[in-house]
């Protein structure tokens, strides 16, 4: 039995997924706070294989083998990306640089494995917006624009959230507000902070995810956080005090490019597409055999 | 089986609208009053292969199932009403704005029944000139380039006298002096109407550098949401609009940022279209399978 050629379609299958994954990023290069993605696939479980017939009584071992790949998760990089000038008033920039408590030096791709062997994921921050679901999502694409009721909506119309969890509704345009880095908002002409309907000064909603590897891609830029251990929660700028939340800065007029890297990607298709090229060939080198098989060996 | 040809194409299909939007932007480089557009992206909704649960393996990172992009589309073409440069002209009939305010102007069309009816439209040039009145030719009109009239406080179309040079002053408001006896007072022609621009995501763009309501707005009777008049505009906090005679306002396009997202639109597209032709060999690769 020629196991091989399953193995070689399945390695077919994966490449393609594997192809389709870097043609994601390479399509996001130009979209504001995209985090590009890694897929990582997995080998079909191992199993045992013995001499069927010829072994006697006590079947004799062969060894281990795999017996095909599968594309198994597709990993964001939440690395910060570039902050770019838009001078636009309703871009936002999101700088993340938490820290977890006690600090610790990450990888790029933010992990870290203690001594003991556990191991730490590097947190994240991001603009809450209000789902569909009236569940909080979570963006790093902070193009915002403000609708036909005056609210503060994202690309793709869900409301920006503010500090008290609701909606912000900017009394005055835009272009006359500034909006501090700890996303305060005041009046770009006197410097006083702007007031919503209750009188509560408005500010954005920050919110630090603990391990964003635990979030759901949902696409038009946001995320949903999906595991009940991992949890949210929003970032209290005026707790002085709080060392943790350092390193989290909102720029207005700016927003965070998409941390694809082209030429990455580039090397990332055209490997996929070898190694598809690759397994396309084992797939005909098993047909040979089997051509030999059926038409050659059976000859007299 | 070919979503990377779905997504690269997709993608291609909005970069070559944004490369357009440039194009127009560069277009209108020398264009008083004009305000740039600029076309950002988002991701398209993600689907998800589901997986079994046994595939919750120790060392997985992400939640069950398997994300799959597909590429990017057009989130928003948004207007850019950043202040232009003054540019000062020493001609009278040219005004500037300062501030987020647009000029009223009352557009002529014929009705039906061949009788013309004036639509209101609102503008940042203010390269006026004056225009004859066929009914009063002591008066003539204060109007665009374009032949369109321009509005006082009162929703009048501005009249001026025929041999009277007009003074504006920071306000906007105009009086006119007349050229022929210096002693002569001063005559008061009213306050050019203009109106501040609470959102300006909401006005739509006709060209000629004009910009309506929408049908939507309109009929919802909520236009004072988007403009308002302008002692709310002044009262409610924001820099006071203001007008400069003898300047005309620039085009807020700067070159060398378009130029800097022409390059990078383009190169997107190039790279897209390196995807397309590679899940293209791919295709032909899988045909191939049976040599």
């Amino acid at each position: 039995m020629l196991r091989g050629l399953y193995s070689a379609a399945a390695g077919m299958i994966t490449q393609q997924r594997k192809h389709d994954t870097a043609t994601n990023n390479i399509s996001n290069v130009n979209t504001p706070g995209f985090k590009g993605s890694n897929m990582i696939s997995r080998a079909f479980p191992e199993m045992l294989i013995s001499i069927v017939n010829g072994g006697g009584a006590s079947s004799k071992f062969i060894g281990r083998l795999n017996s095909g790949v599968l594309s198994e998760e597709n990993i964001p990089n939440f690395m910060q990306g570039d902050l770019q000038m838009t001078d636009n008033p309703t871009d936002f920039a999101l700088i993340s640089n938490l820290q977890t408590n006690p600090p610790s030096v990450f990888d790029v791709s933010g992990k870290l494995v203690t001594e003991d062997g556990v191991t730490v994921y590097r947190p994240q921050a991001f603009f809450a917006l209000s789902g569909e679901d009236g569940e909080e999502r979570f963006t790093r694409n902070g193009k915002f624009t403000v609708d036909s009721e005056g609210t503060l909506v994202n690309g793709s119309g869900l409301k920006v959230l503010g500090v008290d969890g609701n909606p912000i509704l900017p009394p005055l345009p835009m272009s006359e507000i500034k909006i501090t880095n700890t996303g305060q908002f005041l009046n770009a002409n006197n410097g006083q902070p702007v007031l919503d309907r209750n009188n509560n000064p408005i500010a954005l909603r920050i919110s630090r995810v603990e391990n964003p590897n635990k979030l759901v891609s949902e696409g038009n830029g946001t995320f949903r956080l999906e595991d009940p251990e991992s949890t949210a929660t929003a970032i209290n700028f005026s707790n002085i005090e709080d060392l943790n939340n350092e390193g989290v800065q909102v720029h207005q007029g700016f927003i965070e490019q998409s941390n694809v890297n082209t030429a990455q990607a580039t090397i990332d298709i055209m490997s996929a597409l070898r190694a598809y090229e690759s397994n396309q060939k084992v797939v005909q080198y098993y047909d040979r055999s089997m051509d030999k098989a059926v038409n050659e060996v059976g000859r007299i | 089986m070919n979503n990377s040809l779905i997504n690269a194409a997709i993608s291609m299909n909005g970069l070559q609208q944004k490369l357009d939007t440039i194009a127009n932007n560069i277009a209108n480089v020398n264009t008083d009053g004009f305000k740039k557009k600029e076309v950002s992206f988002i991701d398209i909704l993600t689907s998800t292969n589901r997986q079994l649960q046994a595939f919750q393996l120790p060392g997985r990172l992400t939640p069950n199932g398997m994300n799959q992009g597909w590429g990017s589309r057009i989130s928003q073409v948004q207007i850019n009403m950043k202040q232009g440069n003054f540019q000062p002209t020493n001609q009278p009939l040219d005004m500037a704005i300062e501030g987020n305010g647009l000029f009223e102007l009352g557009i002529g069309q014929p009705d039906a029944n061949g009788n013309v009816v004036y639509t209101r439209a609102w503008t940042r040039n203010g390269a006026f000139k004056l225009a004859t009145n066929p009914g009063n030719p002591e008066n003539l009109f204060l109007v665009t380039a374009d032949g369109h009239r321009v509005m006082n406080r009162e929703n009048n179309p501005i009249q001026v006298p025929v041999n009277h040079k007009l003074i504006v002053d920071a306000a906007g408001n105009i009086l006119a002096k007349s050229e022929l006896d210096p002693q002569a007072e001063p005559i008061n022609l009213g306050q050019f109407k203009m109106v501040g621009v609470m959102r300006p995501q909401l006005l739509e763009n006709i060209g000629e550098n004009l910009f309506v309501l929408p049908e939507g707005i309109i009929a919802n009777n909520t236009e004072d949401e988007v403009l308002v008049d302008l002692d709310t505009y002044n009262a409610s906090g924001a820099a006071p609009i203001g007008v400069r005679q003898g300047s005309l306002e620039q085009s807020n396009v700067d070159l060398s940022v378009e130029m800097a997202e022409l390059i990078s639109a383009q190169r997107a597209y190039q790279l897209s279209s390196r995807a397309v032709s590679s899940s293209d060999t791919m295709m032909n690769l899988a045909n191939n399978l049976r040599g």
